[in-house]
């Protein structure tokens, strides 16, 4: 039998691991050439721009204090809708978990947030409120469902065993959440949430373009489309993906550092 | 202590009016061939099942602390806070560790999910040890535990039993090195 150095090994993992990153980065910088060789060999600004022409722009529509002030108010209100969403999911499957009648009562509201088109609610929800604040019902109506149905599902997926040991041992509420039912949750309520973020984003500047509010990054993506800015339409996109994926990113530390909180006593 | 306990599983008895008595403070151990219903007696004791049987069991009015035949702990915390939550505060940090010291455990803040099987069952037993309830239980608690870890084990429970009653089932080919002071046998 061979046996190998732990520090062989190691290496040999370091390896493995830069030829994936490696592999990865070919294959995004494939895909770029790809995009600039289409923008060159279609010859029309109006129909794509390529990769370097749209992030030279976006660094030229930054210059823009208007841009960032745009950036702020898509941003604020997205964040808001699936906060609250997640709030209200966390709130509404502990107590539907517990209460048959929660359940009930929710899961219409929740079969009809899947179900509906976000164009149609987007529309009824122009009727009733001002639409500056569309993109925070939205998000909120695309989120949550997505949110409440895996936390519940995980919270009913609890080991029940544990669950028997909690009742033996007469933990109190607290103690059953920090025990039981928190760490069990959580992996289920890590990747739901980044599986929502990038939801409320999506349905969020579709809203905002579909709404056109004053001084949103939905309406200056609307009002590029308008004149045929087909660079600044790629320019916003790519800010939004960015934004997207920062606050993503954002959100994930923070539920890891609540999470790593959670394990210390 | 008495009590009466009758369970059926798929129309199969696996207890038939069966009467436990018991002296308070004693220790018990509990016998019977593989599948025979020593931790089914122990969950009807304890109510963790229900009583089929309708005869009175003064075992009602106790609390238990369990050692269960699974380890039952929380594998993304540490041992010392698995233990300081299951007891709900009320045993503090440095009994713990001294705990953990009395059964040849080094690192009471390493994750559960890192520790050895014989790491976790000594865990589950100072868990059961150290919480307050009247009636300890301890289902097969030496599993995996070799001969000198299984000695530290039994004079640990006789340390912190406190003259609490004490049901115990292990193995019969076990001879463990613990003064018992009535074998229950649940053969037919």
């Amino acid at each position: 039998m061979q046996i190998r150095h732990p520090s062989a090994a190691r290496c040999q993992v370091r390896t493995s691991t830069i030829k994936t990153r490696l592999t990865k980065t070919l294959c995004v910088f494939f895909w770029l050439a790809v995009w600039q060789t289409a923008a060159v060999v279609v010859g029309q600004r109006i129909l794509i721009v390529g990769p370097v022409e749209v992030v030279i722009r976006l660094f030229e529509l930054l210059e823009e204090p208007e841009l960032w002030s745009s950036s702020v108010f898509s941003t604020v209100r997205i964040a808001g809708g699936f906060l609250l969403a997640l709030a209200s999911a966390i709130v509404l499957s502990m107590l539907a978990s517990v209460h048959r009648w929660v359940r009930s009562l929710v899961e219409p509201v929740v079969q009809a947030f899947k179900a509906i088109p976000v164009a149609s609610i987007i529309i009824v929800v122009l009727i009733w409120v001002d639409s500056r604040n569309l993109s925070v019902i939205i998000s909120f109506m695309m989120v949550f469902p997505v949110l409440y149905t895996n936390l519940l599902s995980a919270i009913e997926s609890t080991d029940s065993r544990m669950v028997e040991m909690g009742v033996s041992y007469r933990l109190g509420a607290y103690e059953k959440l920090r025990l039981i039912y928190l760490p069990q949750v959580y992996p289920y309520f890590l990747s739901s949430s980044s599986l929502a973020l990038g939801l409320a984003w999506k349905s969020g500047v579709a809203a905002e373009v579909i709404g056109i509010p004053d001084g949103s990054l939905g309406e200056r993506l609307y009002d590029a489309k308008v004149f045929f800015a087909t660079a600044d339409v790629f320019a916003y996109t790519l800010l939004i993906v960015i934004l997207s994926v920062g606050f993503e990113v954002l959100m994930k530390a923070l539920i890891r550092y609540l999470g790593r909180r959670l394990e210390a006593v | 202590m008495k009590g009466t306990f009758t369970k059926h599983y798929d129309g199969r008895a696996v207890l038939d009016g069966f009467t436990l008595d018991i002296h308070e403070g004693d220790i018990v151990r509990i016998m019977a061939p593989s599948g025979g219903g020593k931790t089914t007696l122990l969950r009807l004791v304890s109510g963790l099942e229900e009583n089929e049987c309708g005869l009175g069991n003064d075992f009602a009015r106790h609390t238990f602390s369990w050692v269960f035949q699974e380890d039952r702990l929380t594998d993304s915390m540490s041992g010392l806070s698995n233990i300081r939550l299951a007891t709900r505060g009320k045993v503090d940090r440095a009994t713990i560790l001294c705990a953990f010291e009395e059964l040849g455990l080094d690192d009471p803040s390493k994750r559960v999910d890192e520790c050895s099987g014989g790491m976790k069952r000594r865990m589950a037993l100072i868990r059961a040890m150290l919480d307050d309830g009247d009636v300890i239980i301890l289902d097969e608690p030496f599993t995996g535990l070799d001969s000198d870890a299984r000695a530290l084990a039994c004079r640990f429970i006789e340390h912190h039993r406190h003259g609490r009653t004490l049901l115990l089932v292990s193995h019969e080919e076990d001879v463990l090195p613990i003064h018992v002071d009535r074998t229950v046998s649940l053969l037919p």
